[in-house]
Order: structure tokens, then C-alpha cells, then sequence
């Protein structure tokens, strides 16, 4: 993973309606979050993202597959899709983000 | 300024010695650090002190990093853990997490890293730990109560009760050193209530037995326990839970498993293929071909412990599930303060045969 081609991608799309925060990880190469909402202090978003990114090594070790999970709160949800590569995109989104703009956001990041 | 007191637990004297200059440096007077060289000596710095971190090495003799901190999770469940060892690999970070640790952290080997430690560590020690699902006490085996007394070189009375039989189990300064059951007593009494598959036990204030009628190793009696229970047939006292699978489709909870996009549900079903619900103690209310029930119990703590630190400062609401997608099966978690629940589906083809 480039990781400068992923922070231009993430620069591109962290202003998603509906998208609070974008991350992407690639195991032993590097992790970006950016916050897309002042709500979200970048502190605190490292360290969300740093516990999602560590659940992908526990799924496998449970046998869970890990192509794409989710936690799921009353107001945000972190949906997080992983290519074939290892690489994990997440993504911090309100409730009400529509089905193609988290299919367009999945999509592209399989392409980079 | 709350002082902070860490547990750190290595065989490796040399290496505390060396964590106590050091980090007693970095911390000032924010850590009061405490050290031990074996579970035994942790559990008894634990039972004695007000500790607010426990750092763990993988390797250790008797009783490894995972095992313990598979023991400090059923006897201090809200206690924070940390692993630090120089043997660091995907796997054992994995069965860490797993297992409860809040980091995995490499043994420093230049000096600029015991900053980095210090931070973490820290850190951990801020956050607050919340009442939930890991609140309360968990759900213990009765060779795991035996193995903390013992490592804590207690005194106390394990009294054992099914439906059928009751029968004691003596320990007396860390040393099983009687048992009895009906006209059991003795090795074969303790074996005995060892196989014992239903049923339940309270641990009891010590009362000095009638006769000391064991004298092996507790360790040895642990292990022979084990390995008597696999061979013979077990004194079954009742089988476990009902044979029917739940249909979690009536409950729009699981709606996710019907509304799943990949496969297309017109080609394919979901098919339960394991259900397990446990109670905010951990006690398993029901489960339904769960082959590791206490793999289980583990990964449904960590979950609650990873909600809990995703949601740490940023504004998401209260957690309500996890969900697992993959091209082949499905699975999803809730966690309540009252229960906790995780359902595995199989997608099987619709014209397929079930699996």
C-alpha cells in the first residue's frame, strides 16, 4: 500500500456526507485515520481505530472471517472491509449513510 | 495526584530489576511499582495490594503469560492487563487481545524505549473501567478455583453439590490435603468430584478436615484429574442444555442474517450453525454446537472490552452489535449488561443439501 496515495484518497473523500472519520491500515506497513468532523478530536480517533484494527488478528485467530465487519452503535456505526492484500479500510459513518455512498467509498479503496 | 500501583510479573530478575530503575525513573511519584517472579507470588501481591495495572511476560515456567492472564480475567476481571515479552509474533498478540490484555507491548532494547512504555502503560492506567458485561465476576471451572486457591496458597473449603452427591475438597496453605464424597475420600474422592460434569461448588472458610488423606502435589492431582476424567466414563449428572436450535429469525435482532447482500440471498440460506448465549457472569444460558465454549467466552469479553475503547471519547452512542460477514458464513454479536449472545450462520446454496 502507498501510503501517500492513501492519504489523498482519504482526503478526497473525508468530506462524505455521512462519513465521520476514514482509516485504512495494512498490517506491519502503516495506519491512517483522519477525522472528517471537528465532534471526532484526533486523539481519540487514533485510539478507536488502533482497537478496531487490532480485532482483524483476533477474528482470525477465533475463525471468524474478516473480509468485512462491523461494530454497530445506536448513533455511528465503524463498518471495515478488507482487501485481499491484508489491507483494511474503515469506515466511521452516521446511521444514515446510504448503501452507494459506502458501496462507492468500499469500492474505490479495492481499486487504489 | 492518584498514585498508580503496577504489577509487573517475570521470571527474569534480572529484567525487573533492571524495568524498576528505569521506569521508576521515567514515573517519579505517579507509579508505585510492585514486581513478581511466578503467578503465585503475583496472585499473593494481588490479594494484598490495590493494584491498578498487571503486566504479564508470555514466558514463564508452571504458569505462562497466557495462562495467567487467563486466571487474573476470572479472578480480577476488571483489573487492567498488559503483556510485555520479546517474543512477539501475530499469534501470541492475537491470543493476548484475546485473552483480555489491553496491550501487547515488545520488551524495550534501547533505552529511548522505555519512554514508549512508560507512555502506554500509562495510558491504560487513565482509563476508566466500566461496569458490563466483564464487570462481575465470571464464570470459573472448579479446577480453575482449585489452581488460584492453591497458587494463592490459601486455606478454604471447596464444597462440591449436584443433584445426587456432595462431597469437600480441603486445601490447606495451598495444598489439596483432603477430599471426601460419599464413602469416597481421599485421591479417589478427588478425582471423583473432579469428573463431575453438572452440579456446583461454593468455596467455604477452611475448617480443619477429619483425617489429611492426600499428600501429592496439587499440581500432579490437577493434571492426573484431567487425565482420568478423559479416559473414563463420566459420572454424568445431567446433559447439557435442550437439542432444538432456537429459530433466531423471529427475533428481528438477527434481521441482518436475512438481510446480508453476498451471496444473493436468492441462491443461498443461512443456516444456523452454532448459538451461544451467556449470562453477565459469563455462565453459559444456552449454547448449540460450540465446539470452544471458553474460546467463546473470551472472544465476547474482548468484543466488550474493544466497544468499549472505540467509544472512548468520541461521540457513538451505545453499543448494540458486531457483525461478521464473509462469502461463506455470517456471524453476530450482542453484548447487554445482563447477557451476552453470538450466532455463527453457514450459507448454504438454496438447492444445496444442508450442511
Amino acid at each position: 500500500m502507498n501510503a501517500i496515495s492513501m492519504q489523498e484518497w482519504i482526503a478526497r473523500n473525508n468530506s462524505t456526507p455521512g462519513v465521520l472519520a476514514l482509516g485504512v491500515y495494512a498490517p506491519g506497513k502503516t495506519s491512517l485515520v483522519e477525522s472528517c468532523t471537528a465532534t471526532f478530536g484526533s486523539d481519540a480517533i487514533e485510539k478507536a481505530w488502533r482497537a478496531v484494527t487490532e480485532t482483524i488478528s483476533v477474528l482470525q485467530l477465533n475463525r471468524f472471517p474478516t473480509a468485512r465487519f462491523r461494530f454497530v452503535y445506536s448513533q455511528v456505526f465503524v463498518h471495515c472491509e478488507r482487501r485481499r492484500d491484508g489491507a483494511c479500510l474503515g469506515v466511521f459513518a452516521q446511521r444514515m449513510l446510504s448503501d452507494g455512498e459506502l458501496d462507492r467509498l468500499v469500492s474505490e479503496f479495492q481499486s487504489i | 495526584m492518584k498514585i498508580k500501583r503496577l504489577l509487573f510479573v517475570d521470571d527474569n530478575a534480572d529484567f525487573l530489576g533492571v524495568l524498576q530503575t528505569i521506569l521508576g525513573g521515567i514515573a517519579g511519584e505517579r507509579w508505585e511499582i510492585y514486581t513478581a517472579q511466578n503467578a503465585g507470588m503475583a496472585l499473593q501481591v494481588l490479594q494484598d495490594n490495590q493494584i491498578d495495572l498487571v503486566v504479564v511476560d508470555m514466558h514463564m515456567p508452571v504458569v505462562d503469560g497466557l495462562q495467567f492472564l487467563a486466571l487474573l480475567s476470572r479472578k480480577h476481571p476488571n483489573l487492567p492487563k498488559a503483556v510485555m515479552t520479546s517474543d512477539v509474533s501475530e499469534a501470541h498478540r492475537a491470543a493476548c487481545l484475546s485473552r483480555g490484555a489491553e496491550a501487547f507491548l515488545q520488551k524495550p532494547s534501547l533505552p529511548q524505549d522505555w519512554q514508549g512504555i512508560y507512555a502506554t502503560l500509562n495510558e491504560i492506567t487513565k482509563s476508566q473501567v466500566e461496569e458490563g458485561f466483564r464487570g462481575v465476576l465470571r464464570r470459573v471451572g472448579l479446577p480453575d478455583v482449585l489452581q488460584m486457591e492453591c497458587l494463592s496458597r490459601n486455606s478454604s473449603v471447596l464444597e462440591v453439590k449436584t443433584h445426587q452427591v456432595q462431597g469437600s475438597i480441603y486445601i490447606e496453605a495451598g495444598q489439596i490435603v483432603h477430599a471426601e464424597v460419599g464413602d469416597r475420600s481421599g485421591e479417589e474422592a478427588f478425582n471423583y468430584l473432579m469428573a463431575l460434569t453438572g452440579g456446583e461448588f461454593n468455596l467455604r472458610p477452611f475448617t480443619p478436615p477429619r483425617t489429611h488423606s492426600i499428600s501429592a502435589q496439587w499440581e500432579f492431582l490437577l493434571m492426573e484429574a484431567a487425565r482420568k476424567r478423559d479416559e473414563d466414563a463420566e459420572p454424568t449428572e445431567e446433559s447439557a442444555g435442550p437439542v432444538d436450535a432456537p429459530d433466531p429469525f423471529i427475533n428481528p435482532r438477527t434481521g441482518f442474517l436475512i438481510k446480508a447482500t453476498e451471496p444473493k440471498p436468492a441462491e443461498h440460506r443461512p443456516e444456523i450453525a452454532e448459538f451461544v448465549v451467556l449470562s453477565s457472569q459469563a455462565d453459559v444460558l444456552y449454547q448449540w454446537q460450540c465446539d470452544d465454549i471458553n474460546g467463546r467466552i473470551n472472544f465476547l469479553e474482548f468484543l466488550s472490552q474493544r466497544a468499549r475503547q472505540v467509544a472512548q471519547g468520541l461521540p457513538l452512542g451505545e453499543f448494540q452489535r458486531f457483525e461478521v460477514y464473509g462469502s461463506k458464513s455470517r456471524a453476530m454479536a450482542q453484548i447487554d449488561t445482563d447477557h451476552a449472545f453470538l450466532v455463527r450462520t453457514n450459507l448454504v446454496p438454496m438447492n444445496g443439501e444442508p450442511a
